[in-house]
């Protein structure tokens, strides 16, 4: 095996000159301006960035959320830029979980119903997609909670449920919006335990303009204007 | 994802939506509740006079004189392309022809009837013996005429019980004009709504109702006769082409009008028909009503979950699940309006039908009802209203599947 593919082996996500235009009609907004980076296996990276920077759009593209107008995305050693919106949502369903700033759980399921979704849609049987949730739920601090709804959970019990919904499917990356931009000191500190915590299960990318979250992460990626300003 | 867990997503949206949905669902309970009332009734109704007209025969051929009153009466004149008579010259045809079984020719006039010093203005008819075989009547008591008969009268059932203060009994005397006449016997009800002619009726020979009729003494008319079940539209035919032949007369010329009971039971068809479609046509409004109901909640619905569906997609679900799942859920206010509004229908039409067989019999009973429920209206109702609840939702799933991710998730 020489050194590229060990190189390779390492590298889960692949950005190459990522361009984002977004045609307001008369107007032409360049979102992303061509970024080219990797993603680490098991790292915690974290883009950060002033609001309109750009780093929204970076992970609606890297969360297979929306389609880039230039540049390649491997995942995986894969080139999924391409991807019919079908395939894609295959890709989000298996291989992304993603945690969002207001959680956005469904609000007529109760914990472990939201937990199984992920499941549900890629056709896991009825039992073993309970006994899944209801570990994830475990590992997350909320066996116990299990039976609650979204809106009888307090936001870091609800955030917890979205974690333990994003780790369903064993995705290779987690996408973190603003995971912390919603709960007080405290909890925002537990959150990021057991984001930390999930370096061990799978890949993490955290989104946010909170320099704090930095101090946890392996690799820090700066974006200004479209640009990558700094990379560390 | 799976259909069985697609559906169970589907009544779950349903059921945290409750006070909605069930509007919905009462848009679509509406119109299928009156559809189902007003099938049910037409049924009942169209059932109710086939059997009446049943009384007359169903087996009987009716020959009746161009221009004659009861050619009109009957619509039989629309036959008839001029007038004409009829006489014992055209029975003696008609008893020679194939499947024929009983011919009754009818006289008819309307006389002051006297008993016990009371007057009724009533019917009096003419006919032979033959007329009982060929009205499929019976006798309530005594017996009915018979050939030789001179001074003897039948009487039908409600003449005899309610048209006098006295009950009229066979061996009683009964006086038309200044003529006495004996009676020998009186007809079971030939029954139906109100008051039938025939129960109402007084019954003699030919020779003695000759000087009552309203027409020329050797005219008749009608002839009624009784043929072969077999094979009515056949004899019918075969009667009318001898009586051409033998009257001299052809299609353009015919002067005599020939209707089965069937003709006259397709007449009653068309015309309920007719008047079912009509309402069938107002409920219908009703319905397409709930179904715009269906596809507004539906509507809203998408623009209420626009964020929810982001979600959903950013977790994985694909478009044409989204779909699915929406149009389950319009299918299902469809389904339930469907079978609430076909059980609401039966109850109304149920009660209708006990309303009128009260009305109908005086609180004495022994009258069908006027509503009758088919067995494909329960399963069309059903299947109509989903369809309606499918074809409804349709539009807003197709909105719903088309949402982008991104965009879905930032709305608020």
């Amino acid at each position: 095996m020489n050194k590229r593919n060990k190189m390779n082996k390492k590298i889960v996500l692949s950005v190459i000159d990522l361009k984002k235009i977004y045609d307001l009609g008369e107007v032409k907004v360049n979102a992303l301006n061509g970024v080219t980076f990797d993603i680490l296996r098991n790292k915690i990276t974290t883009i950060i960035g002033p609001s309109g920077s750009g780093k929204s759009t970076l992970l609606h593209l890297l969360g297979f959320l929306d389609k880039p107008t230039s540049g390649k995305i491997f995942l995986d050693d894969k080139d999924v830029s391409k991807l019919n919106e079908e395939k894609l949502a295959d890709l989000r369903n298996k291989k992304i979980g993603f945690i969002f700033q207001f959680f956005n759980l469904y609000p007529m399921f109760n914990a472990v119903e939201n937990v199984e979704l992920p499941l549900s849609i890629s056709h896991v049987d009825e039992k073993e997609r309970r006994k899944k949730a209801l570990e994830l739920l475990k590992l997350v601090g909320l066996e116990e909670r299990a039976y609650h709804f979204p809106k009888q959970l307090s936001g870091g019990e609800q955030q917890r449920v979205a974690i333990a919904r994003a780790l369903a499917n064993n995705p290779s990356i987690i996408m973190a919006d603003e995971p912390t931009g919603n709960l007080d000191t405290q909890t925002s500190h537990e959150i990021m335990e057991l984001l930390v915590k999930l370096k061990e299960h799978t890949t993490v990318i955290i989104i946010t303009h909170d320099l704090g979250l930095t101090k946890h992460s392996d690799k820090i990626i700066k974006i200004v204007d479209g640009k990558i300003s700094e990379m560390k | 994802m799976k259909l069985k867990d697609l559906f169970k997503f589907a009544v779950k949206n349903l059921t945290t939506r409750g006070l909605r949905s069930w509007l919905t669902v009462i848009g679509i309970i509406i119109g299928v509740a009156a559809i189902v009332t007003i099938v049910s009734i037409g049924q009942g109704m169209q059932g109710v006079i086939t059997e009446q007209l049943g009384g007359l025969g169903a087996n009987d051929v009716y020959i009746m004189p161009g221009g004659g009153m009861g050619a009109q009466m009957m619509g039989g004149d629309a036959f008839a392309k001029k007038s004409g008579t009829l006489d014992d010259r055209d029975i003696k045809i008609i008893r020679s022809v194939e499947g024929v079984l009983a011919v009754a020719p009818d006289i008819v006039g309307m006389q002051n009837v006297y008993y016990s010093n009371e007057m009724k203005n009533t019917y009096i008819w003419g006919t032979n013996p033959e007329w009982l075989i060929v009205r499929a009547g019976s006798m309530e008591s005594g017996r009915f005429l018979m050939n030789g008969d001179k001074g003897v009268a039948v009487l039908g059932n409600k003449i005899a019980k309610e048209g006098f203060d006295k009950e009229i009994y066979s061996g009683s005397q009964i006086r038309i004009e200044n003529k006495s006449y004996r009676v020998i016997g009186i007809l079971n009800e030939f029954g139906g709504f109100g008051n039938s002619a025939e129960d109402g009726s007084v019954y003699l020979t030919i020779e003695d109702a000759k000087e009552y009729s309203m027409f020329d003494e050797d005219n008749y008319y009608t002839i009624e006769i009784d043929v072969d079940p077999e094979r009515i539209e056949e004899t019918a035919e075969k009667i009318k082409q001898q009586l051409m032949i033998s009257r001299h007369v052809d299609e353009n010329t015919i002067d005599f009008g020939i209707i089965t009971a069937k003709m006259i039971t397709s007449t009653v068809d068309n015309i309920m028909g007719t008047i079912n479609f009509f309402l069938l046509g107002i409920a219908a409004i009703s319905l397409i009503v709930g179904a715009v109901g269906i596809a507004n909640t539906m509507f809203t619905s998408v623009t209420e979950r626009t964020r929810q569906i982001g979600i959903l997609k950013a977790i994985g679900m694909k478009n044409h699940d989204v779909m699915i799942m929406f149009v389950i859920e319009s299918g299902l206010i469809g389904l339930i309006g469907g079978i609430m509004g076909m059980l609401i229908g039966f109850i109304i039409s149920g009660i209708i039908g006990e309303i009128s067989i009260y009305a109908l019999s005086g609180g004495a009973g022994g009258v069908a009802p006027i509503v009758s429920i088919p067995v494909w209206l329960v399963f069309f109702s059903i299947t109509f209203s989903m369809v309606i609840g499918i074809i409804s939702g349709l539009i807003p799933a197709k909105n719903a599947s088309k949402l982008q991710p991104v965009e879905a998730l930032r709305y608020e």
